[in-house]
């Protein structure tokens, strides 16, 4: 039988790294909110 | 949206939406055979080392083509004003802020033209409520500013984001300076450590924007506004994430026959998505992703993945624990 691990259980790294195109909070007016819609744009 | 009898009419007329959609087609043939266009693609797959400084000079030479561009947006103004059902070939782009056209994509680089209302950065900044961000995109972006609208600008700094990046040493952002810009200027912003906010701004701002992806940064960073301490990060490849989303759904469908190309994916150059992929590697067969584990615990260029990886193993394999002789006495 194969060994498997709860997903939950296993360690998880510091530094936690979202989706592309995730952000935390709103941005103040800078160069993001562009490049996310770029990007956004582009995948459809 | 157009409402009313122009739509009623147009929708009752199957040779009018004809009309539209040719004219569209018609349009984008056009313009995707013009030397502005084709002339970028043949020099950006022609460059020997497309580093990012390579690929944005021939983002100014296309920007420098200025006479080329009008004679684009005069023509989708025209042929907009003779059918109002016309939509220019060129995906729109909108944001909270800003309204726009991209106007090549390949890649390496995209280029679009828009347009930053001052109402819509006023109304922006006026009903802002709760916490705000000051990001790093972690991508070189440049801006000419056709029309500046009298805006000035704020420029920050951060730590530089790189493949070995670390939350714990992100640090705080902190101010540059701040400064009108002038119409025609050129703004290059290097998304690894530098970033900027429009903090007013007094006529509406016409600009190219070019977003240049070779040398990124393997994620972008989100800094407070108010604190300027380091917040969160995001990755800025989305592939890389389609990749993590598609193996946490093979894992909950228990799809076994996908573990080899699962497995693949663990050569990801970024550090994020390789320890995730080796967590659901271990939860769909733990055997099978030891030899990898322990090829990480040992070599993973990120150190943060380096100690998951051999805390997984003290954890999971018991085998794996370290020699008695290297733990530490609790007494």
């Amino acid at each position: 039988m194969k060994k498997r691990i709860d997903i939950t259980a296993i360690p998880e790294l510091g530094t936690s790294v979202g989706m592309h195109g995730s952000v935390k909070q709103k941005e103040v007016v800078g160069p993001m909110c562009l490049g996310i819609v770029v990007a956004i744009v582009i995948a459809f | 949206m157009i409402a009313g009898a122009a739509l009623a009419a147009w929708l009752a007329d199957p040779e009018s939406q004809k009309r539209s959609y040719a004219a569209v087609e018609d349009c984008a043939r056009r313009w995707s055979r013009k030397p502005l266009m084709t002339e970028l693609e043949r020099m950006l797959a022609a460059l020997p080392d497309p580093t990012s400084a390579a690929v944005l000079d021939l983002a100014r030479g296309f920007m420098d083509k200025s006479d080329e561009v009008a004679a684009l947006m005069e023509e989708l103004i025209a042929a907009s004003a003779k059918d109002p059902f016309f939509r220019p070939p060129f995906h729109p782009m909108s944001s909270e802020v800003h309204n726009g056209l991209l106007l090549f994509h390949n890649p390496a680089l995209s280029i679009a033209l828009g347009v930053s209302g001052a109402d819509m950065v006023a109304a922006k900044k006026t009903t802002a409520r709760g916490a705000s961000s000051i990001n790093f995109s972690g991508v070189t972006t440049m801006f000419r500013y056709l029309k500046a609208g009298g805006a000035t600008i704020s420029f920050w700094e951060a730590p530089p984001i790189t493949h070995s990046f670390l939350a714990s040493q992100a640090g705080e952002c902190r101010l540059t300076g701040r400064r009108r810009i002038e119409d025609g200027e050129e703004i290059v912003i290097d998304g690894r450590y530098q970033s900027f906010i429009i903090e007013h701004v007094l006529s509406d701002m016409l600009y190219f924007q070019a977003m240049v992806r070779p040398d990124a940064a393997p994620l972008a960073a989100e800094y407070d506004s108010k604190t300027l301490a380091f917040i969160g990060a995001s990755s800025t490849d989305e592939a890389s994430s389609r990749v993590q989303m598609m193996v946490s759904l093979l894992r909950t469908m228990e799809r076994e026959d996908a573990l080899p190309l699962i497995e693949e994916s663990l050569e990801s150059p970024h550090f994020y998505t390789r320890w995730h992929i080796m967590r659901e590697l271990l939860a769909m067969d733990a055997d099978a992703a030891l030899p990898a584990l322990r090829r990480m615990a040992a070599n993973d260029a990120h150190p943060e993945v380096r100690a998951a990886a051999q805390q997984t193993l003290e954890l999971f394999f018991e085998d794996e624990a370290p020699p008695l002789g290297k733990l530490k006495c609790r007494a």
